[in-house]
């Protein structure tokens, strides 16, 4: 007899399905609450209350996202009128700034490269990242960045309502790295 | 105080057929596996970033470093696999709980590279619940097994046990972004 049981699946021959069949029937019959409906009422508590944990995290001075327990962060976070965000910027001969994609940089999607970046510069490897970004960019077959000469590692400083309207020049600008693409034949 | 339980006994235990919970199985299974399936390569790719980038979550947190990439690769084949078995409905008893675990590490794993991409947390706790229920009781191999030994057909049964399991993942889903309210509105 199978009875404190979330799956059907308790018995695998007749007999054993036949006797969890009417196990289960004779407990929803015979008592209000039985052990199968516990363990259901308990694991959807722990569900809950587990689910629910992380808004304790809104409360602490250093907050701390996780998966898949999360406070969702971007939900609350105060938005102001710029944004910073670290990116790659090409050059080419005539100073003019073109976009060198992400995945120049790295692998997993815009926003987890963008994440990445921020972390390499935080942590002093923009120097590393420059170069490795100029080489894939060397090697690359892309028309729009043939005539990219310099790149940069940089935190730009955006006003959001210009920058959506058209605007693409930021406020301000730190430059973390800069360094030369060197093509083969050159 | 007893009223009160009892009305939400009724309402959290109400009924629901073997058909709606197994065609959900179905459903987010799917979904599940072209999630994780057009992302092949790029998981594959991401197991082998540069290991400073490494920031565990979740049940990856117990690893000090990223793991070997051919170990990764080996795991999200096996959750591919336990995912057709999911959908199938082939021995849910074991293969979805198997199933539910291998996804939320995977996914932990994934989103150890500096970012938590929260799009991923409804589905995870879905396929929790959905792997750890009576989902497969129609619509699945193991309903089939069941019905040529047995002649017993689940599909059109309604039972308890397939109510509860439908109220939970609505009620986790609520619950996954209601997390975010007490921020918005007492701006702690």
């Amino acid at each position: 007899m199978n009875v404190i049981t979330l799956h059907s699946d308790a018995g695998a021959d007749a007999g054993a399905e036949a006797a969890y069949n009417s196990a289960d029937s004779a407990i929803v019959q015979s008592t209000p609450f039985g052990a199968s409906k516990w363990a259901a009422a308990g694991l959807s508590l722990v569900m809950l209350v587990v689910v629910l944990l992380p808004i304790r995290e809104n409360w602490k001075a250093k907050p701390k996202d996780d998966f898949p327990l999360s406070y969702f962060p971007m939900f609350s976070e105060v938005r102001g009128e710029t944004y910073k965000v670290t990116h790659i910027v090409g050059l080419d001969a005539r100073a003019n700034r073109h976009l060198v994609r992400h995945t120049f940089a790295g692998t997993g999607g815009l926003n987890q490269v963008r994440r990445q970046i921020r972390k390499t510069v935080r942590e002093g490897g923009s120097a590393n990242l420059c170069q490795s970004v100029a080489a894939r960019v060397a090697k690359s077959k892309q028309t729009a960045l043939a005539e990219v000469s310099q790149i940069r590692i940089v935190t730009g400083e955006y006003k959001l309502n210009e920058f959506f309207a058209g605007d693409r020049k930021p406020v301000r600008e730190v430059i973390h790295a800069t360094c030369g693409v060197e093509r083969s034949g050159q | 105080m007893k009223r009160w339980l009892k009305k939400l006994e009724e309402y959290w235990f109400a009924e629901g057929p073997a058909a709606r919970l197994a065609v959900l199985r179905i459903l987010i299974g799917a979904f599940a596996l072209q999630y994780v399936g057009v992302r092949y390569e790029m998981l594959v790719k991401i197991a082998r970033t540069d290991e400073s980038l490494f920031a565990p979550v979740g049940v990856a947190a117990f690893l000090s470093g990223p793991i070997e990439a051919w170990l990764f690769e080996a795991i999200l084949i096996a959750t591919l696999a336990a995912n057709v078995a999911f959908i199938l409905g082939w021995r849910h008893r074991y293969t979805g709980p198997l199933f539910a675990g291998l996804l939320m590490w995977l996914l932990c794993y994934r989103n150890s590279w500096s970012m938590i991409f929260h799009s991923d947390n409804a589905m995870v706790m879905h396929v929790l619940i959905l792997g750890l229920t009576a989902s497969s009781d129609a619509y699945s191999l193991d309903a089939l097994r069941r019905a040529r030994r047995n002649d017993l057909s689940a599909r059109s049964r309604w039972h308890w046990r397939y109510g509860w399991p439908v109220r939970l993942m609505c009620a986790v889903a609520v619950a996954t972004y209601s997390a975010s309210i007490p921020a918005m509105v007492c701006n702690p």
